[in-house]
C-alpha cells in the first residue's frame, strides 16, 4: 500500500519562498491563502517565549520552515467535520469535497498547524487569476496588478478532475471526491498536488522522482529542500532520508501523526 | 508576515451562540425544578421557563446559519452524519429537544387550555382571542386525565433533563476538545460553560418573571430562585479560578503570551465577567431585600447576563488570539454584519418569548396542577 510522505530539509532552506509562489500558481489559491507557507524565525526579543540571550545580535540567526499541510495519519480536522466533507484517502492524503463543505470552519480551529484556509471571497475578486477569461487580460482580475498584459496563464489541465476518496465511507466513493476550484464559502488546504500525483500514476510516473507527478513546491525548490515519496517503500528517497538522518515532526505530543518530517542536522547520523 | 491561517475565523456570532444555548439549558432546568425536584414553590415558573427555553432554542441556529460559509447546505449534517463532530451533535440534539419541548408544552399547558376554553363557553364572558385555539388543543381533555398529563410531563422532563445540560455542555466541549488551541483545551471549560449557562438561564427567567409575574408570591419565588443563581455563580467562579490558577502555576511555554492576552485585548471583558458579571450580582443577591425586589432582580439579572456574554466572548474570541505556530498575538474586530447578526438573533429570541407569553396561558399552569400538600391528594378542576 502506498503511503505518501514528505521530508523537508531545514538545513538547506534559505527562505526564498519559491515553493510558496509555485503552490499559488499551480493551485490558483485565493488571496491570503498560502497552502505552502514558509515560517521565518528571527532572534527572539526578551519578552517573547523562547528568548535565548546567546542568540541576540551579533549572534542572531534567521531560520526558515516551510510548512504544507502535514496530511496527518490521525487528522483532527477530519474528526471534527460535521458533514464528513473532509476525508483521508488510503494513501494518506487528506482532501476536501468542496461540494459538500458547509463552511463552518471547525476544521480550521482543529488544525494544530494552521494549514487550512477559508475561502471568503468569490472567484472573481479573490483568486490569483481567473481562468474563465483565458486569452484575455486574465491578470487584470484577482490580486495581480492590471498592467500585466495578455499572457495566457499556466493552467494544469488535471486540476479540474475529480479524485476519489475512500470507498468504505458511507455514501460510497462518489461522495468523497475532491478537485476543481474551490468557490466561495468553503475551506481549502494543501493537497500535496494530488492532481499531479494521480495523473502521474496513471502515466506510470513515480511521484517524487518524476517532476510531473511531484508536488509543485518540491519541483520548484531551487535547493532541494522538499522531498516527496512513498514511505512504505524502503528504497524511496524519503525512506532513505529519514532512516539516515535525525528528524522531528511538529507537535508530536498532540497525537496527530503528521507525515512531514523535518531534518534538522546535516550529514548522515545513523 | 503572519500566516493568514492563524487569523480568528469564529467571531461575535459564534460567541453569541453559546450565550443563547446556555439560556436554553438554564431555563429548562428552572422549568424542571418543580416536577423533578418536587419543589412546588417553583411551579409558577414552570410554564414561563419552558417558553423561554423553547424560544431561545428556536433562535439558537440563527447565529450559526449567519456564520456558515454555505448555510444552504446545513441540512447535510443530517444526511451525512458525522457523530465525531460536536457541531453535528448540536444538530441532532437541536431536533430532539425541539420535538421534546413541543410535546412537553402540549402536556403541560393542556389543562390550562381546557380551563380557558371552558371559561370561554360561559355565556357573557369576554371572547378570548385564542379561545378557538385553546378549544382545539384541549379537545378530548377531561379533568380526570390531569394525573396522566402530569405524569407525562414528569416523564418528558425526566427525558429532557439529561439532554438539556448536554445541549450546552457539548457546546463547551466543542471548544474544550480542540487540542490545537491551548486556551480552549481544558476539561474544566465544559463544566464552567454549563454552570454559567444555568446562571444565565435562571437569571433571565427571574428577570422576566420579575416584570410580568403575579404579585402575590413574587418575592418568595424570586428570592429562592436568585439564591439558586447565587450558588451557581459561586461554583462558576470556583471553576474559573481553578483554571487560571493551574495555568499560572504550571506556566507552560505560552503562559507569557496568555498573560499578554488577559492584560491586553481581553482585560476589559475579563474584569467585566468577574467583577460586574459575578461579584457585584453576588453581593446584590446576598442581601435579602434586594434579591426579592423587582428592581434588585432586574439589575442583578442584567449584570449576570452581560457577564456571561463577556465570558463567552473571552473564551471564543480570546482563545483565538493566541497563534498556533508562532509566538505572536492576533487581533479581532467584529464586522458590522456580525454585530447586527448577533443583535438580531437575540432579538428574535425575545420576540418569540413575547409572542408565546401572550398566547400561551402559562400563568394558569400552577392553578391547574396544584394539589394540596398532604395525605389526600385532591385533583381540582
Amino acid at each position: 500500500m502506498v503511503r505518501w510522505g514528505m521530508v523537508i530539509d531545514l538545513t538547506r532552506c534559505m527562505g526564498c519562498r519559491t515553493c510558496m509562489v509555485a503552490c499559488k500558481v499551480e493551485n490558483n489559491t485565493q488571496e491570503g491563502a498560502f497552502w505552502m507557507f514558509v515560517y521565518k524565525e528571527e532572534e527572539r526579543l526578551p519578552w517573547m517565549p523562547g528568548f535565548e540571550p546567546g542568540r541576540q545580535f551579533p549572534n542572531a540567526n534567521l531560520e526558515f520552515m516551510p510548512k504544507p499541510c502535514l496530511q496527518c495519519d490521525e487528522p483532527p480536522c477530519v474528526q471534527v467535520c460535521p458533514v464528513k466533507a473532509t476525508f483521508r484517502r488510503e494513501d494518506g492524503i487528506v482532501l476536501i469535497n468542496y461540494d459538500h463543505c458547509i463552511g463552518c470552519k471547525y476544521c480550521i480551529q482543529a488544525c494544530p498547524y494552521a494549514s487550512r484556509y477559508f475561502n471568503g471571497k468569490s472567484k472573481e475578486t479573490g483568486y490569483y487569476y481567473n481562468w474563465a477569461e483565458e486569452g484575455t487580460n486574465v491578470y487584470g482580475t484577482g490580486s495581480v496588478s492590471e498592467h500585466i498584459t495578455q499572457v495566457p496563464p499556466y493552467q494544469n489541465p488535471d486540476h479540474d478532475q475529480k479524485y476519489m476518496g475512500r470507498a468504505d465511507y458511507p455514501g460510497g466513493p462518489t461522495m468523497y471526491e475532491s478537485g476543481g476550484i474551490a468557490y466561495k464559502g468553503v475551506t481549502t488546504k494543501c493537497t500535496w498536488c494530488v492532481h499531479r500525483i494521480d495523473s502521474g500514476l496513471k502515466k506510470d510516473l513515480t511521484p517524487g522522482i518524476d517532476r510531473e507527478a511531484t508536488p509543485a513546491c518540491a519541483v520548484a525548490c531551487p535547493v532541494n529542500v522538499i522531498h516527496f515519496g512513498d514511505l512504505d517503500d524502503p528504497e524511496s528517497n524519503v525512506s532513505k532520508l529519514i532512516a539516515s538522518r535525525n528528524y522531528v515532526v511538529l507537535k508530536p505530543e498532540l497525537g496527530t501523526k503528521p507525515r512531514v518530517y523535518y531534518l534538522l542536522e546535516r550529514g548522515v547520523i545513523k | 508576515m503572519i500566516n493568514p491561517a492563524e487569523e480568528p475565523v469564529w467571531g461575535l456570532l459564534i460567541a453569541t451562540y453559546p450565550f443563547i444555548t446556555g439560556i436554553v439549558a438554564g431555563a429548562f432546568i428552572v422549568s424542571a425544578l418543580a416536577h423533578i425536584f418536587n419543589k412546588r414553590q417553583y411551579l409558577p415558573l414552570t410554564g414561563l421557563a419552558l417558553i423561554i427555553a423553547f424560544s431561545f432554542l428556536l433562535a439558537a441556529p440563527i447565529p450559526l446559519a449567519l456564520d456558515l460559509g454555505r448555510p444552504e447546505r446545513a441540512f447535510l449534517i443530517y444526511l451525512t452524519p458525522s457523530p465525531s463532530s460536536a457541531i453535528a451533535v448540536f444538530g441532532y440534539l437541536l431536533i430532539t429537544l425541539i420535538v421534546l419541548y413541543i410535546v412537553e408544552a402540549f402536556f403541560l399547558f393542556r389543562p390550562a387550555y381546557a380551563k380557558k376554553a371552558q371559561a370561554a363557553t360561559i355565556p357573557g364572558s369576554p371572547r378570548h382571542l385564542f379561545g378557538a385555539l385553546y378549544g382545539l388543543l384541549a379537545r378530548g381533555y377531561s379533568p380526570s386525565s390531569l394525573t396522566r398529563h402530569e405524569k407525562a410531563v414528569k416523564i418528558l422532563v425526566a427525558i429532557g433533563l439529561p439532554l438539556a445540560p448536554p445541549f450546552h455542555v457539548y457546546a463547551g466541549f466543542l471548544f474544550a476538545s480542540v487540542k490545537a488551541r491551548e486556551m480552549w483545551a481544558s476539561p474544566l471549560t465544559s463544566i464552567a460553560f454549563l454552570l454559567s449557562a444555568i446562571a444565565s438561564g435562571a437569571a433571565l427567567v427571574a428577570l422576566i418573571y420579575a416584570i410580568i409575574g403575579r404579585k402575590e408570591r413574587k418575592t418568595e419565588i424570586l428570592g429562592s430562585l436568585m439564591v439558586l443563581v447565587g450558588w451557581v455563580l459561586i461554583l462558576d467562579l470556583a471553576f474559573f479560578f481553578t483554571d487560571i490558577s493551574y495555568l499560572a502555576y504550571t506556566a507552560t511555554e505560552s503562559w507569557s503570551l496568555i498573560t499578554q492576552i488577559y492584560s491586553g485585548p481581553l482585560l476589559g471583558s475579563l474584569i467585566f465577567q468577574i467583577l460586574v458579571g459575578s461579584a457585584i450580582p453576588l453581593i446584590l443577591i446576598a442581601i435579602p431585600r434586594v434579591r426579592t425586589s423587582t428592581a434588585g432582580v432586574l439589575v442583578a439579572s442584567l449584570l449576570i447576563l452581560a457577564g456571561v456574554f463577556a465570558y463567552r466572548w473571552n473564551v471564543v474570541i480570546g482563545g483565538q488570539l493566541l497563534a498556533k505556530l508562532e509566538a505572536t498575538l492576533l487581533t479581532y474586530t467584529p464586522t458590522p454584519f456580525e454585530i447586527y447578526g448577533s443583535i438580531f438573533s437575540v432579538a428574535v429570541a425575545f420576540i418569540i418569548v413575547a409572542i408565546f407569553v401572550y398566547v400561551v396561558p402559562w400563568r394558569e399552569v400552577e392553578a391547574s396542577y396544584i394539589k394540596p400538600i398532604g395525605r389526600e391528594a385532591e385533583v381540582r378542576k
